[in-house]
């Protein structure tokens, strides 16, 4: 599996330090650690953020599209909207790894649909797995019949999965249905 | 892999295709198999060696096409062939998978709906399977003692396709797609058995659709 991308970009030497040793011993990442506040890495090449509430701040402009990337470094509650991760210095080192490595399967998740169904293969997708015939599925998603056998090869193509009960399998397996 | 020879010897054959292994065991051969040629072990085991070699070279070979074999008598060695063969996936290899399966889940995490999933897949793939078995032994039965008529029909490829195509889905979602904790090397297990199954169904299916079909359609039909 590919190395995770990882940045770590906050004011204590020490906290960076010691999630940077967390990152290597228990995941397969390569980690920079940005002390230069000044610098401004282009945050969109990696693949999970560690921020400081203070470097949030910081980097709030640029940081609209990799948002969900973003693991909040914080000590208190005092989490910020729309970032749904965070980890406080003061958990222990079990609760920060179960942490970090749910936002790693939820990124996962994400990078996988995104790299092998497109939405319209989904829908089609949804649709096999409710038992409908191709010209049924055109019809409701007024699409040609031709259009509906090009999503199913793609389908078949990316996923690996011939058989419709194969693809509902897979489609139970992914939470699609 | 090369065409095997009544010259050929057993030990190179399974040393370079092991999944030969299973062939063997249909036909009575056990291991400890020396140097002894395929004309020293049929002697040995009073075996057709032109019937064992066609089986051997369809099993091995993807491109091997049986030449005459319309004009062969040898229908009633194949369809006991054909019973070994299913026999073997009975007794051997889905309870090989079971028992896999079983453990694994029983050693994984609770909370991975992944692997109910995976097993109640390969359930229906082993409901298919065994349909097809079944079917297979009335089938033949009824060539073996003459009361086989033409209203009698071999499940048709078509239907039998989606056993391999199953089979496949089965592997390429462990391979592909499979999350969540699980004991691996128990998942491994698992894996493998389900690819040697799916291997020796297709190697076999080479027999089944250029071998035992067009015999019964010839002599039947």
């Amino acid at each position: 599996m590919k190395k995770l991308n990882v940045i770590i970009i906050h004011e204590n030497t020490l906290i960076s330090l010691g999630l940077a040793k967390i990152m290597n011993e228990m995941f397969n990442t390569k980690v920079t650690i940005e002390h230069n506040l000044n610098r401004s890495p282009n945050l969109e090449e990696f693949d999970l953020i560690f921020l400081s509430v203070n470097t949030f701040a910081l980097y709030h402009a640029q940081l609209n599209g990799p948002k969900y990337k973003i693991i909040l470094i914080s000590d208190s509650h005092n989490t910020i909207d729309d970032i749904d991760s965070y980890i406080s210095s003061q958990w222990s080192e079990e609760a920060i790894i179960t942490q970090i490595n749910n936002k790693i399967n939820t990124l996962t998740e994400i990078k996988t649909a995104q790299n092998e169904l497109s939405k319209r293969e989904i829908e089609v997708l949804k649709l096999i797995v409710l038992g409908k015939l191709n010209k049924e599925i055109a019809d409701e998603l007024n699409i040609s019949f031709n259009t509906v056998l090009t999503h199913r090869k793609n389908i078949t193509s990316k996923l690996g999965i011939k058989s419709a009960s194969g693809l509902s399998v897979y489609a139970m397996m992914n939470g699609l249905i | 892999m090369a065409i095997i020879k009544y010259d050929s010897k057993l030990c190179d054959m399974v040393i370079e295709e092991p999944s030969t292994l299973t062939v063997l065991n249909r036909f009575g051969i056990y291991l400890g198999l020396g140097d002894k040629t395929l004309t020293d072990v049929c002697q040995e085991m009073q075996l057709d060696i032109e019937f064992f070699s066609t089986i051997l070279n369809t099993y091995i070979n993807e491109n091997y096409f049986p030449e005459d074999i319309l004009k062969s008598h040898s229908i009633n060695k194949l369809i006991e062939y054909s019973h070994k063969t299913n026999e073997y996936y009975l007794r051997f290899s889905i309870p090989n998978i079971d028992r896999h399966f079983n453990s694994l889940i029983q050693r994984s995490s609770a909370d991975n709906n992944n692997l109910g999933l995976l097993r109640n897949f390969f359930e229906e793939v082993k409901n298919e399977l065994l349909t097809r078995i079944e079917s297979d032994k009335t089938i033949l039965n009824a060539i073996l003692s003459g009361t086989y008529s033409n209203e009698m029909q071999l499940l048709k490829p078509e239907s039998e396709d989606l056993i391999e195509d199953k089979l496949n889905d089965l592997i390429n979602m462990f391979v592909l797609h499979l999350k969540g904790n699980y004991d691996i090397n128990l998942c491994q297990a698992v894996l493998i058995s389900i690819m040697a199954l799916k291997k020796d169904i297709n190697q076999n299916n080479r027999l089944r659709y250029r071998i035992l079909f067009p015999l019964i359609e010839h002599h039947y039909n």
